[in-house]
């Protein structure tokens, strides 16, 4: 338990992390994520994305998009001649270059910002989580960790705020990564039930 | 390897039926059935675990227990450096620790006391992960259901070498049963 006890707390004082939960009956460790760090993260990543970006020249047009899963889309113009460059420049970031209109001239530019995404956020977390390896006593058995850690981002929307009034029991749905547990054989507490 | 999953813990209790997860070749639902009589040794056990719960823990946030009186849960709250104190409480008393929240500097815990019925199925998760083929791995307990006639408790075990119940169930003082997309396989 005490192996547990130190993971957990190192893992509380991450500053992304506003809570650690561990569900011994459904075997189940849940990291919730601080959203206002998530969201911090993000603006700072789509701001540095739009300088990257409005280097093409004249941006005709410079929109933005939240998608479900919290990805940001830019929709630029550009000169024709400037496309490849623009893809390098997608590609060397991350990004992905998901539409093309062809207009008069120019191109029409629709670009995935995975660079500007919640996974790339929590990435740093998500990576330490799946260095961990642990075993916990429970009720005389004993639990390790039985996969890779998973995140799951339910739809979000940016600036919105997380429910207030919650208690310790009740745990925000927004950013949550996840690491299960599974029950270890052969030790050596079945003598004391 | 699902009947000898089966012949394994026939040993311990009844094998009331064991479900496939249509997603999942290697994962299967293990119910197994107690008779109800179980249930009057528990109730007196757990009247006097309850009743002392406050004692033992010096004091509780909230608590509470079914309308049958066999089935209770505690919940503490406490600076984190009085974890480690509460959790080696809970191991002598022969309680449960069900669930762990960190949050800041405070933690919460909540608590099946000894004799409870949550506490009842989560030895018996236990002991069934004990008796089984060691390639076969158990996750800890994902529900029970009280019937007039019986106790039944369900337990995931896997076949697959990496094991990965990615269960979706919830627990909330082991009430929740997310069993709708079962495949019943076996009913011995």
């Amino acid at each position: 338990m005490r192996e547990l006890m130190s993971v957990a707390k190192n893992l509380r004082d991450r500053p992304e992390v506003e809570e650690v939960v561990v569900n011994f009956t459904s075997a189940r460790v849940t990291v919730v994520v601080d959203p206002a760090y998530v969201e911090n993260l993000l603006r700072d990543a789509l701001e540095k994305a739009k300088s990257s970006y409005e280097e093409f020249g004249p941006l005709k047009e410079l929109g933005e998009s939240e998608l479900e899963d919290g990805t940001f889309e830019l929709t630029l113009s550009v000169e024709r001649g400037r496309f490849r460059d623009l893809e390098s420049l997608a590609r060397k970031r991350g990004d992905e270059i998901v539409g093309l209109e062809i207009g008069n001239g120019e191109l029409k530019a629709k670009i995935l910002l995975r660079s500007a995404s919640v996974e790339s956020a929590v990435k740093p977390l998500m990576e330490e989580l799946k260095k961990l390896k642990f075993i916990v006593e429970f009720a005389g058995a004993e639990l390790e960790i039985s996969k890779s850690a998973v995140f799951a981002p339910p739809p979000v929307s940016l600036g919105s705020k997380v429910a207030g009034g919650q208690t310790l029991l009740s745990v925000p749905l927004k950013y949550r990564a996840y690491l299960d547990l599974c029950m270890e054989l052969g030790n050596h507490y079945l003598s004391t039930i | 390897m699902l009947l000898k999953i089966v012949e394994a813990i026939k040993g311990i209790a009844p094998v009331t039926k064991v479900s496939r997860d249509p997603e999942d070749p290697e994962l299967f639902i293990v119910t197994v059935r107690f008779p109800r009589e179980e249930i009057t040794y528990m109730k007196e056990v757990l009247q006097k675990s309850y009743g002392d719960a406050e004692s033992r823990y010096g004091s509780i946030s909230e608590g509470g227990m079914d309308e049958e009186g066999v089935d209770a849960w505690i919940y503490v709250e406490g600076d984190l450096n009085s974890l480690d104190d509460l959790v080696e409480r809970v191991r002598r008393s022969e309680d449960v620790l069900g669930t762990l929240e960190l949050k800041g500097d405070r933690f919460g815990a909540l608590i099946y006391p000894k004799g409870s019925l949550s506490a009842f199925a989560v030895h018996m998760a236990y002991l069934i992960s004990k008796v089984l083929p060691p390639e076969v791995k158990t996750f800890p307990l994902i529900g029970y259901e009280l019937t007039k006639e019986c106790i039944e408790i369900s337990v995931y075990v896997s076949t697959a070498e990496e094991c990965s119940p990615e269960h979706e169930h919830v627990h909330e003082h082991g009430h929740e049963h997310e069993h709708e997309n079962e495949h019943e396989e076996v009913v011995p």
